[in-house]
């Protein structure tokens, strides 16, 4: 469904994001999943989650965004 | 006696930045063709504007745009298309191109490019915005891959699959990066000349070349970081040859350099290796 792609994008860009989001995501992925709207066929995908590529992209991320706000 | 077969025409270039425009220019001679990366000019004064055209009558340009955020499940931002279209009817770039990445999800901006996951309702969603920003532009963007540090979870489709699904619904040329490419590659612990072969090389008309660096997480995971800082790779020329090998289409290379710049030789050293990739039977 479109909706629950949506909802994946959503979760995504906010994990990237949100550190404190992204360390209860790790503790506890279904109920964070959940808050986001995804469905059970959603939840088998999050036992297949990349953490270190998870965490090195989020860090990434915001080494561009610091980067960005100094120019 | 068979018709002459016209050999394809490679144009070789670099990404214009700031740092470097002397030396461009003084190097006019030996680049054949610039990318700009398009979203430095959303707020820049009609003086830079101008400039900018001025570049564009003394060599071709190419528009590169970053943060559109063109693959995505969600609609595309026409105020974003509206800005670059301006920019586009103003500096008459002889192409343009975005990355087939999000970059935001309602109203959080992730700051970068990111890959959503590989599904059919991204590829509808982005054939859909890629429709839209031809429509208002005028000019069809080539679609560039791009590097990701973390595989999307839900994705039902490889990057090649996915990426001959949306290029073929919407006519789109690739832009084909290939030290994305390759990162993505051996950080999946793939052979990246395998990966080659899944992307519709047919329709390749523009390529990226650049380098990047080793990075690790805490648990000892090392990934390739895409970070324009360092030199290509050797793998990243060997994949050039390999796709003028596989195509006989024309494409145009740019060498990406963001920063920690080696010197104008040396950069103009890889734009010949470049050259010498592209040159037939090389």
């Amino acid at each position: 469904m479109r909706s629950e792609a949506r909802n994946w994008e959503a979760l995504l860009a906010r994990l990237f994001v949100d550190p404190p989001l992204r360390a209860r995501f790790r503790v506890e992925p279904e109920v964070v999943g959940r808050e986001f709207g995804l469905d059970e066929r959603a939840m088998v995908s999050l036992g297949t989650i990349d953490w270190a590529g998870l965490d090195l992209a989020a860090e990434s991320y915001s080494n561009k965004r610091a980067q960005r706000a100094a120019s | 006696m068979g018709a002459a077969v016209a050999e394809p025409v490679h144009r070789v270039g670099i990404g214009w930045r700031p740092d470097l425009a002397a030396a461009i220019f003084a190097n006019l001679d030996r680049i054949d063709v610039v990318e700009v990366i398009a979203d430095d000019y959303f707020r820049a004064s009609r003086r830079e504007l101008d400039a900018l055209r001025g570049l564009a009558e003394q060599v071709p340009v190419m528009l590169h745009g970053v943060a559109l955020g063109l693959a995505t499940a969600f609609d595309v931002d026409t105020t974003r298309i509206d800005r670059l279209a301006r920019l586009i009817e103003h500096v008459r770039p002889c192409a343009w191109s975005e990355h087939l990445a999000f970059v935001r999800a309602g109203e959080t901006e992730i700051g970068h490019l990111a890959m959503p996951p590989r599904t059919v309702h991204t590829v509808e969603q982005t054939v859909r915005n890629v429709e839209r920003a031809r429509a208002v532009t005028g000019l069809m963007p080539a679609l560039e891959n791009i590097a990701t540090l973390f595989d999307p979870p839900m994705s039902t489709s490889s990057e090649g699959q996915w990426t001959r699904q949306i290029l073929g619904g919407c006519g789109a040329p690739m832009l084909l990066d290939l030290h994305n490419l390759y990162a993505n590659a051996v950080n999946a612990g793939r052979d990246p000349f395998a990966d080659l072969d899944g992307f519709p090389l047919h329709a390749v008309r523009q390529v990226h070349l650049s380098g990047g660096m080793w990075i690790s997480h805490a648990d000892g995971t090392r990934r390739l970081l895409d970070d324009h800082l360092h030199s290509p790779p050797d793998a990243v020329f060997e994949l050039l040859r390999a796709l003028k090998r596989k195509t006989a289409a024309n494409f145009d290379v740019i060498l990406e350099r963001d920063g920690n710049q080696p010197g104008i030789e040396a950069l103009l050293a890889q734009l010949d290796q470049a050259r010498a990739a592209v040159r037939l039977h090389a």
